[in-house]
């Protein structure tokens, strides 16, 4: 049952990666030994040569918004009394596409976003997507964790 | 290599329970009472049924396995086919293939979901590993957030408006309220259908469909065995299935159809313009929009010009398009939304055939029709594209 404190808590057992770089500060998903493809969401091996040789490496937090939605509905009671949320998939500089939580001044395709991870208010790393040049992270403060 | 034809497989006994918003039943209720509505059509005994192929998302931790001991019956043949609003075409053809090779004489292919104020949540708060970790934490909103992202991307790159896709969801309930059976019962116009709610913009309202219960299925026989049983049925001219297709694609705009649709076209030996009715999967209205385009029924990009000059009613003499009223006036009983148009084809197509009665809206002279499936968001766009063209049989 969803809680009205709480964003989704539940998270795949490689989650845990993606929550140790937001804690280092650093944007950091898996690169394939290999062939070097940048993968997104996190997998056990490389959709490209299919090498299960896969190091969480720093990467570039560029990115370009695809497109976005303003929602104003979901199953979540932590969400219900939040909306509008503004969500956009982005297509980040380094290869893969990543659904974020996208800044106000950030709604058109085609914008430029700079992709950031902080602990939601269940603790579990989301990304934020916001414009190069803020830096500040207080429009989403409703869903960060203080 | 052309793939080997479905020539002697009859389609029987299109059989669907009427669909309810939610259900205190269970889905083998709803498996078990439409198993019974097929063999009861068909005058046929339950231990006649050899095989049987099933769709579901609400059965766990049922299985196909489990059906056969709640259908008291021991069959020779089981599937289960995890591709939701794609698994009708693909149950027919797992059918189809079983009988011709003999592995089956007769499968039954049935999609069968319940639904209750928590079925839809539990369903995509765990819907796949990248969703559960990289979608739904961002609003948990379903399958409406994926697709209002496709939505603006189709009609910032060809130019739709929300009017051609109110022009889908205004002929389908004309549909609905032919054919009778639908839940969304009043009449919509298209002036309603602009002044309806935003639900994840550019979606509103009737752009998206309701999760509600119910079940869909046929049976797969010979069609020796359908004449012997003097059935009326509907035979496959060809049909394909294709997965994760176009994975380059940054936002999905054209689904696996167009990959295969030459070649299904080739082996029905009858091109786009010679199908009397379509049946898409109708979860929104851009994925009918991009399966007219890629089954071939416009040029990619133009299909919000295509639903302008082409009527998509039973009657209205254009491409009569998902002729119950489709799951934007039905609802979306889960995987039984996979079946419904499969279904509702060979409805259409043996409806009038030897002591079946006319449907109410039945498309006149319809000879042949095509249905689509499409299916499983597992991040960004779903993976299954399946599609059939059938044709009247023995009337
Ligand atoms: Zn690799």
């Amino acid at each position: 049952m969803s809680d009205k404190s709480r964003p989704p808590v539940n998270r795949s057992r490689l989650w845990r990666h993606v929550n140790a770089a937001a804690a280092e500060g650093v944007f950091k998903l898996q690169v394939c030994d290999a062939c070097h493809k940048v993968q997104y969401p996190p997998r056990e091996f490389c959709s490209g040569c299919l090498s299960d040789a896969l190091t969480w490496e720093p990467v570039s937090a560029g990115g370009t918004a695809l497109s976005w939605t303003r929602s104003h509905s979901s199953v979540s009671r932590f969400f219900k009394d939040k909306l509008p949320l503004h969500v956009g998939i982005i297509k980040l500089d380094c290869g893969p596409v990543l659904f974020a939580h996208l800044s106000m001044d950030s709604l058109q395709t085609g914008a430029r976003v700079q992709i950031m991870g902080r602990p939601d208010k269940s603790g579990q790393t989301v990304f934020f997507a916001r414009p190069a040049d803020t830096g500040t992270a207080d429009e989403f403060s409703m869903i960060i964790k203080e | 290599m052309q793939t080997q034809s479905y020539d002697d497989i009859a389609l029987v006994a299109a059989t669907s329970l009427p669909y309810a918003r939610r259900s205190e039943r269970e889905a083998p209720w709803f498996i078990g009472r439409t198993f019974a509505g097929l063999i009861e059509t068909a005058g046929l005994q339950k231990e006649d049924i050899d095989g049987l192929a099933i769709a579901s998302f609400t059965l766990a931790p049922d299985s196909v396995v489990s059906m056969t001991e709640y259908l008291g019956i021991s069959p020779g043949w089981l599937e289960q086919i995890p591709m939701g609003g794609a698994s009708g075409p693909v149950a027919a053809r797992r059918g189809a293939r079983a009988v011709q090779a003999g592995d089956a004489r007769i499968v039954a292919c049935i999609g069968g979901d319940t639904a209750d104020s928590n079925t839809f949540t539990n369903l995509i708060e765990n819907f796949s590993r990248f969703s559960t970790d990289a979608v739904y934490p961002y609003g948990a909103g379903g399958p409406n957030t994926v697709f209002a992202m496709i939505t603006r991307n189709y009609m910032e790159k060809y130019g739709a408006k929300r009017e051609d896709f109110g022009r889908i969801c205004v002929a389908q309930r004309q549909n609905a309220l032919a054919a009778g059976t639908a839940i969304f019962n009043k009449p919509l116009s298209m002036d309603d259908y602009m002044a309806a709610r935003p639900v994840s913009e550019p979606l509103h309202l009737f752009d998206c469909v309701m999760p509600v219960a119910g079940a869909d299925g046929f049976l797969v026989m010979t069609v020796e065995r359908a004449e012997s049983l003097g059935l009326p049925y509907a035979t496959i001219l060809a049909a394909g299935e294709r997965h994760n297709a176009w994975f380059e694609d940054d936002v999905h705009f054209r689904g696996g159809w167009g990959l295969y649709r030459d070649e299904m076209y080739e082996a029905a030996n009858i091109g786009p313009g010679d199908i009397d009715f379509l049946q898409t999967y109708d979860d929104y209205p851009v994925i009918t929009m991009l399966q007219m385009e890629d089954l071939g029924f416009c040029e990619k990009g133009r299909a919000a010009e295509f639903v302008r000059d082409n009527p998509l009613t039973w009657n209205g003499g254009g491409l009569p398009h998902n002729t119950s009223g489709g799951q934007l006036s039905m609802g979306q009983a889960g995987a039984a939304g996979g079946f419904l148009g499969t279904v509702e084809a060979i409805r259409q197509l043996t409806a009038g055939g030897l002591s079946a009665p006319e449907l109410p809206n039945q498309v006149a002279g319809a000879r042949t029709g095509m249905a689509s499936g499409y299916g499983m968001v597992n991040y960004d766009r779903c993976l299954c594209a399946s599609a059939i063209i059938l044709a009247r049989g023995n009337q």
